[in-house]
């Protein structure tokens, strides 16, 4: 097996096919890697922190960075490995065969340790090499320890994915039912949203944890559990054997003594599984029944809209991460409430200030939103093609579906921000429609720009399964979009500016009244927002033409 | 109502389908035959707009595909091997998803949805979501829902595959209704008792060449008695052409 194994990767450089398998996945490695540097910069490659570096206490904040990375660089891991080890355990075409070939279940259940182990190592390695780069390449730490950061963040994947596999065949084994399925599912959803706050947290609080870092460097203070993960990639950077190598060799003796016990559930668990999934299909049928009767509209702009709608509400995980959007604006808006001092400053001074801060938590949701909705303008229909393409509809209509279908949690987001600004922040019902009114052009070019970039056509020419071609079709829109979305973050910090410098008498448009700077901001905001959006819409039904007509491959 | 003229289509050094000409009359069943790699698909996927040829002339209607696509578009519905469901509508959404793209009134709809719902033995799974159905059920919900809207040209890319023996006998009953209204059908086959038993003509393609083309009388010569010698004998010298390539 495990030949085989080796010979399929050998055969994946000799072939094209396999060669544009391997480019996929490195582009895919490299995002994670750059996507992480970018974070490292933003927290722990700071000048405070770097300068703590070359100070006496340099190896007990280096063992600190050292728990931060691979408790890091260990979160795809957590993130893929459930998927990989339903793949590899049960869901795969070939588990049928290898459990009907005559081998030992332990085999069966090493090989989808190691193989689902591997597999994550290559997006643990980016995560934990690109902060530790980024130090070494400062002077801050030598390279020894970006090598043993590497190693000791890749050595802990094999425990992990011990844990999970002995956890997935335990519970499929004692609990198929729907509820311990769905309470695997938000398990797994409490997951990402650990990394999804901790990425927030980097970003808005990226200066205070880099002070933390620097102040932990003269009084180190560590929970157990870090101490012990920490340490261990200090084994193989030179430092002498400790207690955190001993508990990372006793990790993975551990591992496979769980895989192996495991093992022993093998078996019958897989045939709960195959239980579970045709009671789970006579399930999803049932589920419709409810409001499938409902007239069909045949307005072909309201059939989609209503095709969306039911999409976003028949899938359950699809409304989480707006959920999950709207709940960490309500807590940054809470933590972040109207200041004081806008109380006493005059009326538009005030409003702009608290529109600005309203405006600061609702956009820093609008990035992530638009950059997991960008590959949804096309992505949503790409199996559908054959229908879309031969049906005989104008394209603008795709165009304007796709405006309300994808636009409604921004525009949700944004009233909640208003909302909760005034209930919960107490910011004033003024600064909420100021925030409102300078939101909605920004939405508007937001959605011009996620139009053109989704719709792309670039993206969709050739084979559409390929998985090159399917990683570039969510990769560059997803960069572009983030880029663009700094972009528009940026336009409003400038412009907020601007605004102080007039309020303040300061600068060249010193002379302005500050209700003309603001009147000439709101223009400029909503002729630029509309700009952009019917720019948008206007490219993206020529690309929307392109894709649904004839293809040259 | 079909006119294929000069028809060729090249992937890179490959040539997929080569000066293809094809006349299909209206109200016609045309079966479409040929080995894996024949260029079957190719040649369906120009005829629908899909993929642009790389020479010759597509008339569908009396329009020219390449001047007017949109309006050939309202006479023509294609079913393609895999059904292009969105999983979570059920299948009578599926049906006036489908309809409305097509311009239909709710009433053309729902008359005509009550009457093919039974007829493919949807009716039972009318309000399940198209998620869990069975790859024989996703097409008969496909083509119910192409059926529906009443195309002049109905394209159907294998459209037998996976389908059980009642099924595939409906079908060929569904279709020969649809002939006689006088809708033209243009289907790829692997099944070449399905071509025998509702194709008015069969065309046999190998290697992106039309090899033979006419009604199974014509195509018989002495000693053939079925369509699959018919097909042997016509393709065995790309066959082993193939095969020695190999």
């Amino acid at each position: 097996m495990w030949r085989s194994d080796l010979r399929a990767l050998r055969n994946l450089c000799r072939t094209q096919a396999g060669r544009k398998v391997l480019l996929a996945t490195a582009i895919s490695l490299l995002s994670v890697g750059v996507f992480a540097y970018f974070l490292a910069r933003r927290t722990m490659l700071r000048r405070e922190v770097l300068q703590a570096l070359g100070g006496a206490s340099r190896d007990e904040l280096l063992e600190l960075l050292a728990a931060l990375v691979t408790g890091a660089a260990l979160l795809p891991a957590l993130a893929l490995l459930p998927a990989l080890l339903r793949q590899e355990l049960f869901a795969g075409s070939h588990v049928p065969a290898l459990l009907t070939a005559p081998l030992a279940s332990a085999r069966l259940v090493l090989r989808a340790l190691m193989r689902s182990a591997v597999f994550a190592t290559l997006f643990v390695l980016p995560v934990a090499l690109a902060p530790g780069l980024g130090l070494a390449m400062h002077g801050a730490a030598p390279w020894s320890f970006v090598v043993g950061l590497a190693l000791g963040a890749a050595l802990w994947v094999l425990p992990l994915t011990a844990l999970l596999l002995g956890l997935q065949i335990a519970i499929t084994r004692f609990g198929p039912g729907r509820r311990w399925r769905a309470l695997f599912t938000w398990l797994q959803i409490g997951a990402g949203a650990l990394l999804i706050l901790a990425v927030i947290g980097g970003f808005v609080q990226g200066r205070d944890l880099a002070s933390w870092l620097a102040a932990q460097a003269s009084e180190p203070v560590m929970p157990s559990w870090a101490a012990a993960v920490a340490t261990a990639p200090l084994l193989f950077s030179g430092h002498p054997v400790n207690e955190g190598a001993l508990v990372l060799l006793g990790a993975i003796a551990s591992a496979v003594l769980v895989a192996l016990l495991a093992s022993a559930l093998y078996r019958r668990s897989f045939e709960v599984w195959l239980v579970g999934e045709a009671e789970r299909r006579r399930d999803v049928g049932a589920e419709t029944a409810r409001g499938a009767r409902r007239a069909w509209p045949t307005s072909p702009v309201r059939s989609l809209l209503r095709k969306a709608w039911l999409e976003s509400t028949r899938v359950r995980g699809n409304a989480v991460f707006v959920v999950l959007l709207a709940v960490i604006q309500v807590l940054a808006i809470a933590m972040s409430p109207a200041a004081a001092a806008e109380a006493s400053a005059p009326a538009l001074s005030a409003l702009a200030s608290g529109a600005q801060r309203l405006l600061a938590s609702w956009q820093m949701m609008t990035l992530l939103l638009s950059t997991l909705l960008v590959i949804a303008v096309v992505g949503d229909d790409q199996r559908q093609m054959a229908l879309l393409g031969t049906a005989p509809v104008d394209r603008g209509i795709f165009v304007r579906a796709k405006i309300v279908s994808l636009g409604w949690p921004f525009a949700l987001l944004l009233v909640l921000a208003g909302v909760t600004g005034v209930t919960v922040g107490g910011y004033s019902l003024l600064a909420a429609i100021a925030a409102l009114a300078v939101g909605l052009p920004i939405l508007a070019a937001t959605f011009g720009a996620m139009l053109v970039l989704g719709s792309w056509p670039g993206l969709f020419r050739g084979q559409r399964d390929e998985p090159l071609a399917n990683n570039l079709r969510t990769i560059v829109p997803i960069t572009a979009m983030a880029v663009l979305s700094g972009l528009f973050v940026a336009a409003r910090l400038r412009a907020f500016t601007w605004f102080a410098g007039i309020d303040a008498g300061r600068g060249p448009f010193a002379t302005w009244s500050p209700e003309l700077g603001a009147m000439f901001l709101l223009i400029a905001a909503w002729g630029g927002g509309g700009a952009l959006l019917w720019g948008g819409a206007r490219v993206a039904r020529g690309n929307f033409e392109r894709i649904y007509g004839a293809q040259e491959e | 109502m079909i006119e294929i003229q000069g028809l060729s289509r090249r992937f890179g050094a490959v040539l997929a389908v080569s000066e293809l000409d094809l006349s299909i009359a209206r109200g016609e069943i045309f079966g479409f035959l040929g080995p894996n790699g024949a260029g079957k698909t190719t040649t369906l996927r120009m005829l629908c707009g899909l993929l642009r040829p790389s020479s010759g002339t597509i008339r569908i209607g009396g329009l020219d595909l390449a001047a007017a696509p949109a309006a050939v578009r309202r006479l023509l519905a294609f079913a393609p091997d895999t059904p292009p469901l969105y999983e979570y509508l059920s299948v009578r959404e599926h049906l006036g998803f489908v309809a409305s793209l097509y311009g239909l009134s709710a009433a053309e709809r729902d008359e005509r949805s009550r009457a093919l719902l039974p007829q493919f033995g949807l009716s039972a799974y009318a309000d399940q979501l198209c998620k869990g159905l069975s790859h024989g059920t996703r097409k008969k919900a496909h083509l119910a829902a192409l059926l529906c809207v009443a195309p002049q040209v109905l394209v159907l890319d294998e459209p037998t595959n996976g389908l059980d023996p009642r099924s595939t006998h409906e079908l060929k009953q569904v279709l020969r209704a649809a002939r006689d209204a006088g809708t033209t059908v243009f289907l790829s086959t692997h099944v070449l008792g399905v071509a025998e038993a509702i194709c008015d003509r069969v065309g046999i393609l190998s290697d992106g060449r039309l090899l033979a083309c006419g009604t199974l009388e014509e195509l018989r010569k002495s000693g053939d008695r079925s369509l699959e010698d018919v097909f042997l004998r016509v393709t065995e010298a790309s066959w082993e052409r193939s095969d020695v390539a190999e």
